[in-house]
């Protein structure tokens, strides 16, 4: 079996090299380096399946001569969970990609953009597995410094570029503080490896521990967008390529979910109760805000990018209700919290995946990214929009799809918060299901607006108004996605026993599974509640074929008449009638006004007389908050702070030199005066 | 020679080593500067030589000779060499005047007695009176560098520098394997050439060698 991971990996290194051998910008160099990226993935699905049905492991262990301990790779049932969520995904996307960077074909080397994204795809298999902090470190670089040019790949844009800086800027203040912790735990352990970490985890110091919980919630925070660590995040996803945005996007900020869990659960021993309520209040702002922000951005990408911010907040919901669980010695209901968070990490993945690529197939059809221009695609594009409808709804949570069950699971997770913890949460987290609600009920608003503004009406620009459907292979990216929007909800009953199986290497506990799933019943742990997804896709799927046939029995067709709609004694319907995205959401512009503080500009231009009007110009802009208040005054600060420290270099040779001189006579005196 | 003549001899030559250094510093025309320097490597040879002879470590003949052959003789050719073609008469420029920079030659010298004096960081086997020499040798080049402001001092005086680590390591070790010491002395003689051919590079480059031009070179 673990030949199948070799050949994984040796078929993305492949994939990445090849490329250069045909020539760089052609079809060939696509097929092969996408392709092989296709192929790898498959066999990666093989691979994660079998340790995920058969329960087992896969080590490999390579000793080196370099004084870090040996380069160990495990593939249990968790890291498994995550080998699979990765493979998966970037079968869509390479699928996807096949088609879509026919666009950069002539234009820009594709071989580059392969190496780049195979090895970016490499890096994030060997994050989940290696079992050594100091290879995990390396990966993880490896993982931020490909995602970087991924991400800057078109440099011919300056916002790519920029968007591109801020990444690199605050990947890497997330790694210092990842490694921060890293050294921690190896100056109390002794060793790099994460099998010392956990056997040394029972004698960690509590202030130790704390401060190791802190830089671990900073460093892997930052890689997992959460607010306030997220500004590079809605800059730096909607720059890169689309198929390589749904990695980043669906992937890669679970990279830092994955870490986080690690150090939780694995590395830090008993847990105190205040963790929990941190990585709560943290999550409940990233939700919020995040669907809030999504709210207000037009930009399609960006939008979406803004809601992986929201799905990484509920994601942390389930986890702060694990830790609150288990510091409360609740294990069977921090195990159900840890399911819940997982399989938002596996939903999230394939809906937002699914969403970039859709994203992608209207870039790729149109070349536009702000939704106020597109409009009518259902007709052109009538794929991309099925598919584009199905992520809508699944990432809005609406059943039968799967958005909705690790929601579901998430609410029943808020509400055991009742009878399970501290006094404090006991009130608070009914309170936090609400929001959540709220936050599930902001994502749908948004993609009505989202959806309903670029696909359906009248198209609001030339572009849109020529889209054409996507070829196959983007066809295809996007099906897998779909279908398996639907499969990772009718299938929830098998799903979530696996799930305990991976929870269980985390927390160590035995789940019952019989009190979980009862049949096709997910059942909470209080026995409170149950659903079925089956049942009810069954009984939503009755009430449209229902609704159908008693509409053709009844009615039969006589009721269909096609006339001209009514457009208010005005010559035709133009598109500019129609509701425009920033109109759509100026209600919840209003409502949330203490938070957007929206700033709105208008101009007219007239030829002398009020009602000779010639122009006029309309914005809209609103506040982030955190960007103010936090980023600003803090790039100001690391900026005079540069100018203080440019004055010592002044390019003077000899003051250089007499640097070294200073600093080796205070050396020598400190170490070698007279005693 | 009896041992304790051998000891004075070498003491004499090392008295006689540090006025040479402080004469490299005194000399304000790079002429006499580059004598200094010959003469301060001759008497490197010759502590060399007289510790091979007194102590019977015949290998350090070999450096001793090499010493005289290219420190005394090829390098300083080398070097007016070089100051003839660029033809430079002018006199030494330093940040501080001459007689300023004796003073801190002096400081210097105390503090590299004040640092070693214990032996702490430095445990000698033989000669413990040359580690503050050769430290203070050491430190001088370091001066030169850090206050000449021609490009020619500053390689003169990463070659002070090597003297003193060459003294260092002869007079506390009895030299390093000869594999070592001749690898040095190749790795001096190819230093000196490279940078005598960057000499002439940044006067081409900035018509001057003066090390000050070269702030236009910062971002």
């Amino acid at each position: 079996m673990e030949l199948l991971f070799f050949v994984q990996v040796l078929l993305h290194i492949l994939g990445g090299i090849a490329g250069f051998l045909f020539e760089q910008h052609g079809e060939k160099a696509n097929r092969v380096t996408h392709g092989l990226a296709v192929l790898a993935s498959a066999l990666g699905i093989l691979f994660s399946l079998g340790i995920l049905f058969t329960g087992g492991s896969w080590v490999l262990e390579l000793q080196g001569s370099f004084p870090v301990g040996a380069l160990r790779f495990v593939a249990g049932p968790f890291s498994a969970f995550f080998l699979l969520i990765i493979s998966f995904l970037s079968l869509a996307a390479s699928l996807f990609a096949i088609g879509y960077t026919r666009e950069f074909q002539g234009r820009k080397s594709i071989a580059l953009l392969g190496f780049f994204y195979n090895f970016f795809i490499l890096a994030m298999l060997f994050v989940v597995t290696v079992q050594n902090a100091f290879y995990f470190l390396l990966f993880w670089e490896i993982m931020s410094l490909t995602s970087y040019f991924l991400v800057i790949f078109e440099h011919e844009r300056p916002e790519a570029l920029s968007a591109g800086r801020l990444y690199l800027i605050m990947t890497h203040v997330g790694t210092a503080f990842i490694t921060a912790a890293f050294l921690l735990l190896y100056i109390h352990a002794g060793s790099f490896s994460f099998d010392a970490f956990r056997g040394a985890a029972v004698t960690l110091p509590p202030v130790l521990k704390n401060v190791i919980f802190l830089a671990a919630f900073i460093g892997f925070g930052t890689k997992a967008g959460v607010i306030p660590l997220h500004i590079w995040l809605p800059q730096a996803h909607p720059q890169a390529s689309s198929h390589v945005s749904a990695l980043m996007s669906g992937v890669m900020i679970k990279t830092a979910i994955y870490g986080l869990l690690l150090f939780l659960f694995n590395f830090l021993g008993a847990i105190p109760a205040w963790w929990g309520s941190a990585v709560l209040a943290v999550a409940i702002f990233s939700t919020l805000l995040g669907v809030l922000y999504a709210l207000m951005e037009h930009d399609l990408k960006r939008l979406l990018a803004f809601h992986s911010i929201e799905n990484i907040g509920i994601i942390l919901l389930g986890v702060g209700m694990a830790l609150v669980f288990s510091s409360a010695k609740k294990p069977f209901y921090a195990s159900f919290a840890l399911i819940a968070a997982l399989y938002h990490v596996i939903n999230h993945a394939t809906f937002k995946g699914l969403l970039f690529l859709g994203a992608g197939s209207i870039l790729s059809g149109t070349h536009i990214k702000d939704i106020e221009r597109l409009g009518g695609l259902i007709r052109n594009m009538p794929w991309t929009a099925a598919c584009f409808f199905i992520g809508s709804a699944a990432i809005s949570a609406l059943p039968p799809l799967n958005g909705f069950v690790s929601e579901w699971l998430t609410f029943i997770v808020l509400l055991l918060g009742c009878e399970g913890a501290s006094p404090a949460l006991r009130f608070f987290s009914p309170l936090l299901a609400a929001l959540l609600g709220l936050a599930g009920a902001l994502a749908a608003t948004c993609f009505v607006k989202a959806f309903g503004i670029s696909f359906l009406g009248k198209p609001r620009s030339e572009q849109a108004a020529h889209a054409h459907e996507v070829s196959g292979s983007m066809k295809a990216g996007m099906g897998i996605l779909a279908a398996s929007c639907f499969g990772l909800a009718l299938a929830a009953p098998w799903i979530v026993p696996i799930l305990g199986k991976v929870a269980k290497t985390l927390s160590g506990t035995d789940i019952p599974m019989g009190a979980m799933v009862r049949k096709s019943f997910l059942i909470s742990p209080s026995e409170s509640s149950q659903f079925s997804p089956v049942l009810i896709a069954l009984i939503l799927s009755a009430f449209l074929v229902g609704a159908v046939i008693f509409l053709r029995v009844l009615l039969g067709k006589k009721i269909v008449r096609i006339c001209p709609s009514w457009d208010c004694g005005m010559p035709g319907l133009e598109p500019r009638m129609q509701y425009t995205a920033t109109g759509y959401s100026k209600p919840l512009r209003r409502i949330f006004s203490f938070l957007y503080q929206p700033t709105r500009r208008v101009e007219l231009e007239d030829e002398g007389h009020a009602m000779l009007r010639t122009a006029q110009r309309f914005e809209s802009k609103i506040t982030h908050h955190v960007d103010e208040w936090v980023y600003k005054p803090l790039s100001e600060f690391v900026a005079v702070l540069s100018r203080k420290a440019k004055q010592i270099q002044t390019g003077h040779i000899q003051l250089y030199l007499s640097y070294i001189f200073i600093t080796l006579i205070l050396l020598l005196f400190f170490f070698g005066g007279r005693s | 020679m009896s041992p304790e003549l051998a000891a004075s001899l070498i003491h004499f030559f090392g008295m006689v080593l540090l006025i040479a250094s402080f004469w490299i510093l005194a000399s304000s025309r790079i002429g006499t500067c580059i004598r200094a320097y010959a003469t301060h490597s001759f008497l490197l040879a010759l502590i060399t030589a007289v510790i091979a002879v007194t102590n019977h470590v015949e290998h350090l003949l070999v450096p001793a000779i090499l010493t005289l052959i290219l420190k005394t003789i090829v390098i300083p050719q080398v070097f007016f060499r070089i100051i003839r073609r660029l033809g430079i008469r002018k006199e030494v420029e330093s940040c501080f005047n001459i007689p300023f920079s004796l003073l801190l030659a002096v400081l210097l010298v105390f503090i590299s007695f004040y640092v070693t004096g214990d032996g702490k960081i430095l445990k000698p086997v033989a000669f413990s009176e040359f580690i503050p020499l050769a430290v203070s040798t050491v430190f001088f080049g370091m001066l030169m560098m850090t206050t000449r402001k021609k490009a020619i001092s500053q390689v003169l005086g990463l070659l002070l520098i090597e003297n003193g680590l060459f003294l260092m390591a002869v007079t506390m070790t009895f030299g390093m394997p000869l594999l070592v010491e001749m690898g040095i002395f190749f790795d001096v003689l190819v230093a000196a050439m490279i940078m005598g051919i960057f000499v002439f590079k940044i006067r081409d480059a900035f018509e001057s060698i003066d090390a000050d031009d070269m702030t236009v070179l910062k971002g």
